[in-house]
Parts: C-alpha cells; sequence; structure tokens
C-alpha cells in the first residue's frame, strides 16, 4: 500500500514533434500540486497519460493504487477531470447535467451540489449555451465535485477567465479543497493560481520535470542576492547559485539552495551584501526554466 | 464492461438526437401511408421521400452523436466519465446501430411489404432493398470513420464518398440488360447483378462495424 495518489515513473511518450520524458510526479494523499509549465510543456499529455486516455511508450503509471491505463476505468470513479477546453452539451440546461451525472455515480452528493450550485450563483435550469466562459467552467467543476472524487485533476480551468471570474474560481475552489482526503493535480501555467492554492509544486518544460517539491521549500530555497563587488573583485562561485547578472559594480546572484552562510561567503569575500530578497513563484518558475533551457544547451 | 454506463450513455445519445429521429420518423410514416395510396405519382414520390429520410438519418445520427460530441469538445466530458475506449466505442456503435435500426427497419419493411402486398410494384421489390441496404451501408461506414479517425474532415469526406456510389451504383444497375424491363413486372426478378450489389452492401456494413472495434482496440491515443 503506497501513500501516493499518484504516481508516474520513468513516463516516456514520443510524438513527432514532441517527445515526454522520463516524467516522474509523485503526489501525496490530501495534498494539492501545482503543475506548471509554459504553453506546449506536456502538461496536458502528462494529465492524458494519467487519466489512462493516452498511453505511455514507457513507464509506471499508478493511479490511486490502479495500474494505468489497463485499469483506468476502476480509478476513473474515483477521479474527478476538469480542463478549459472541456464543455458540456450546450443544447441541454445544467440540471439535464446535473441528472446524467448523478445517474452514474453512486456517491453523488445532492446537498453539496446545491450548496455548490448557490455558492457559484448557478441557475440548474439554463442551458449551457447561455452561460459565460466563466459560469461554464463552474459548471464544470460543480459537477466534478459533487461526485466526491478522491483524486481531482483540473486542467488549466482558470484559462480564458475574466480577472473578477478567476479570483472568484480560485476563492471558491481554495474553500473546497480544505479536504485533507482528497488529492489535487491543478495544472497552469498561471504561477499566481498555482502560489495561491497549491501545497506541492512541479515545474515542466519542454517535455521534462525540472523540479519537483513542496511551496515551502521552494519559496525557502530560491533567494535573490543583491551586492556591490569593490573594485578588482570577482564575484566567487558558489554551490547553488545558479545565476548572476552583473551591471557595473552592481550584481544579483540567484539561489536555488539558499543557505544563510550563503551571504556570509560573500562579504568574507569582501563583497557587500545589499539585500537578500524572497522570489515570486513566477520568478521562481522563470528562472529555472532558463536555468534548465541553457543547461539542455550546454 | 459497465453494462450500465453503456446503456446510460446509449440513452443520453437518443435523448440528445431525439429532434432528428422524430423527423425522420413522421416523414417515414408519411411515406408508407402514402405508398399505401397506391397511387402511381405519389407512392414514386414515397419512395424517394423514404430513400432521402433513411439516408438524412444515417448521415445526421453518426454526425450529432460521434462528430459533434468531438467538435464542440463534449468527448472529454464523456472520457472523464469511468469508461474506456472499448466502452465508449460500444456505446457509440450501440446507440448509432439501434436507432438507425429502430427507424430504418419499419420504414424499409412497410415500403417493401407495402408494395408486395399491392401486387403492382412487385418486379420493383429488388431495386427497393437495394435502396434500402444503401443508405444503412453509408451508415455504418459512416459510424465507423467518425469513431476510427476522429475527424469530421474525413466523416464529411466519406459522407460524399457514399452519396457519389449511391449514383455509381444506379448507372451500374441501370446497364444492367433487361432490368428496366424486370421493374415493370409483377413478380420479383433478383438478377445476378442485384444480389452481389446487395452482398456488397452487407459486407460494407459487417466490415464496417468489425474494423470499428479492431481499430479502437489498437489505439494508444485517446483525446
Amino acid at each position: 500500500m503506497t501513500d501516493l495518489a499518484v504516481q508516474l515513473e520513468g513516463v516516456c511518450k514520443t510524438y513527432r514533434f514532441f517527445s515526454l520524458n522520463d516524467v516522474a510526479l509523485r503526489i501525496p494523499y490530501g495534498q494539492i500540486m501545482g503543475f506548471i509549465g509554459p504553453n506546449g510543456a506536456g502538461k496536458s499529455t502528462t494529465i492524458r497519460i494519467l487519466l489512462g486516455l493516452v498511453h505511455q511508450d514507457r513507464g509506471d503509471v499508478r493511479v490511486l493504487g490502479r495500474t494505468m491505463p489497463a485499469e483506468q476505468v476502476a480509478a476513473k470513479w474515483d477521479v474527478g477531470f476538469a480542463s478549459e477546453d472541456m464543455r458540456l452539451y450546450e443544447g441541454e440546461t445544467l440540471e439535464w447535467h446535473l441528472r446524467f451525472i448523478r445517474s452514474i455515480f453512486p456517491a453523488w452528493d445532492q446537498g453539496y451540489a446545491a450548496t455548490l450550485l448557490k455558492r457559484f450563483d448557478l441557475r440548474a435550469d439554463h442551458r449551457i449555451k447561455g452561460l459565460s466562459h466563466g459560469q461554464r467552467v463552474k459548471a464544470v467543476l460543480l459537477l466534478v465535485l459533487a461526485r466526491r472524487p478522491r483524486l481531482l485533476v483540473l486542467d488549466e480551468p482558470t484559462t480564458g477567465l475574466d480577472p473578477v471570474s478567476r479570483h472568484e474560481l480560485l476563492r471558491e475552489l481554495a474553500d473546497v479543497m480544505h479536504d485533507d482526503r482528497r488529492s489535487i493535480l491543478f495544472s497552469s501555467h498561471n504561477t499566481q493560481d498555482i502560489e495561491q492554492i497549491c501545497d506541492q509544486i512541479t515545474f515542466i518544460d519542454r517535455g521534462r520535470i525540472i523540479e519537483s517539491r513542496d511551496k515551502e521549500t521552494f519559496m525557502d530555497r530560491w533567494r535573490r542576492i543583491r551586492v556591490e563587488l569593490p573594485g578588482g573583485v570577482q564575484l566567487p562561485p558558489l554551490p547553488g547559485v545558479i545565476d548572476v547578472q552583473q551591471t557595473g559594480r552592481l550584481a544579483v546572484a540567484t539561489t536555488n539552495a539558499y543557505d544563510s552562510r550563503l551571504p556570509s561567503a560573500y562579504e568574507a569575500a569582501g563583497i557587500r551584501v545589499h539585500a537578500v530578497e524572497s522570489m515570486t513563484l513566477e520568478e521562481i518558475f522563470m528562472t529555472n526554466v532558463q536555468h534548465s533551457r541553457e543547461g539542455a544547451r550546454a | 464492461m459497465t453494462r450500465s454506463l453503456v446503456v446510460r450513455l446509449m440513452l443520453k445519445d437518443w435523448y440528445l438526437s431525439r429532434a432528428t429521429l422524430a423527423v425522420v420518423a413522421v416523414v417515414g410514416a408519411l411515406s408508407v401511408g402514402s405508398l399505401q395510396l397506391q397511387h402511381g405519382l405519389t407512392s414514386l414520390l414515397a419512395m424517394f421521400a423514404a430513400l432521402f429520410a433513411t439516408i438524412f438519418l444515417g448521415v445526421l445520427l453518426p454526425q450529432q452523436t460521434i462528430v459533434n460530441e468531438r467538435k464542440l469538445q463534449s468527448l472529454a466530458f464523456v472520457m472523464s466519465l469511468p469508461i474506456s475506449v472499448k466502452e465508449y466505442t460500444t456505446a457509440k456503435v450501440l446507440c448509432n446501430l439501434t436507432a438507425f435500426l429502430a427507424l430504418w427497419l419499419p420504414i424499409t419493411i412497410g415500403m417493401i411489404g407495402t408494395a408486395a402486398a399491392a401486387g403492382m410494384f412487385g418486379g420493383f421489390i429488388p431495386l427497393m432493398v437495394v435502396a434500402a441496404l444503401a443508405p444503412f451501408a453509408g451508415f455504418a461506414l459512416f459510424v465507423a470513420v467518425a469513431i476510427v479517425t476522429e475527424s469530421e474532415t474525413w466523416a464529411m469526406t466519406t459522407m460524399a464518398a457514399c452519396n457519389v456510389s449511391y449514383s455509381l451504383v444506379w448507372i451500374f444497375l441501370a446497364r444492367v440488360p433487361g432490368l428496366l424491363h424486370d421493374l415493370a413486372g409483377p413478380v420479383a426478378v433478383w438478377r445476378p447483378q442485384l444480389v452481389w450489389t446487395i452482398t456488397v452492401e452487407g459486407a460494407v456494413t459487417v466490415l464496417s462495424f468489425a474494423l470499428t472495434f479492431y481499430l479502437q482496440a489498437k489505439k494508444t491515443d485517446f483525446i
């Protein structure tokens, strides 16, 4: 028995113009994993492999203890999936969709569905084609959440939403996600969304996982150190410093393994440390992708 | 296989195609009713109306239940349910086949039965069987291509090819010596060319459905 809701090991998938290489992803039960990557990085392919809709060429995929894609039917009873490009039947009402899903899932929670209907400010008698994009996304989420799935997979649910709808949706999601038994994979290229609601973060770029940790470790380990170099002094290469930008005597060193001894080491070399700054998840992501791409070129 | 889920998916698709099914049922009933009047021009129009109704059904049903589901991006919603590709394929084939047969069979039996009972279109019966089976074969091919290729372009190309094939069948049969003479007769004459055409139509139908399951089982990417 594993304590992982999702476990991908050495997963590879090759297409003509894109390949997913040696992807490893682990989501413990009860955790919310943010899956960040630029467009075309491989997020959706990874998610489709995870759901058994795309078969991996190599590697092992286990979802809620089930081997994928062989046991996808058994796994999907407990997996709720919503994606930005998922559409409901335009000519039917939300009520029709609620009845359809309720007829399939024995664990359907009618009370919770009614609560979400109110909370998402939706009307069950409205036809889907009359709903705004934000309302459609909320309708899909309602249908998924009221099934009470043990694993929730959200593939860029906030893409295309206006700032107000996005904020509303994230606020509601943050509320409904406070359930210790539910594991969530939240894919997005918007780091702000991920930073707001996730406790584990994985970066993917060009079909490779470039880093995967819990959010606190990410935020603690990544720092920007602003220094001033006296004349004739070079910035010494220190372990964990992955990027240095220098303009005249001023330099900014970026580290992904921050240690309080790092500024001291600079000061010991005669360098004046002006500031040690925390980085936003977006800055960490950008630097990480850049560093990874430079490493691949080298 | 989750049978109850396959049945639910079939019920859903029937419900979503209810308008098409209703229109074809009404046109089919009117056609069979008109043929019973045994009036020359009315009967001919009834036969054409019945033929067009079944062609219309054979195109619109797969279009609404398979092609549109992918085109309008509802397929991800369906595939997020606890079903496999095999179950999805079974649901789509059975839903289309049962809905098609539920209307095609009564229309076909009604038309041919009326003609046979009246005794005045006896020579027409073999051609009516060929004409009735043509939309069925075209429908089976359209369903297969729509499911397997997942492409609206290919589905439309198949539909166009089927329409051209109908004409080619008529051109082929029109060249059969004595066939036009048989049509005017009171008794059905089953010429080898007619039997051969019916066999090809049957083979296309059976092969289309069989290949759908075979090729779907080979797929490694879905959506």
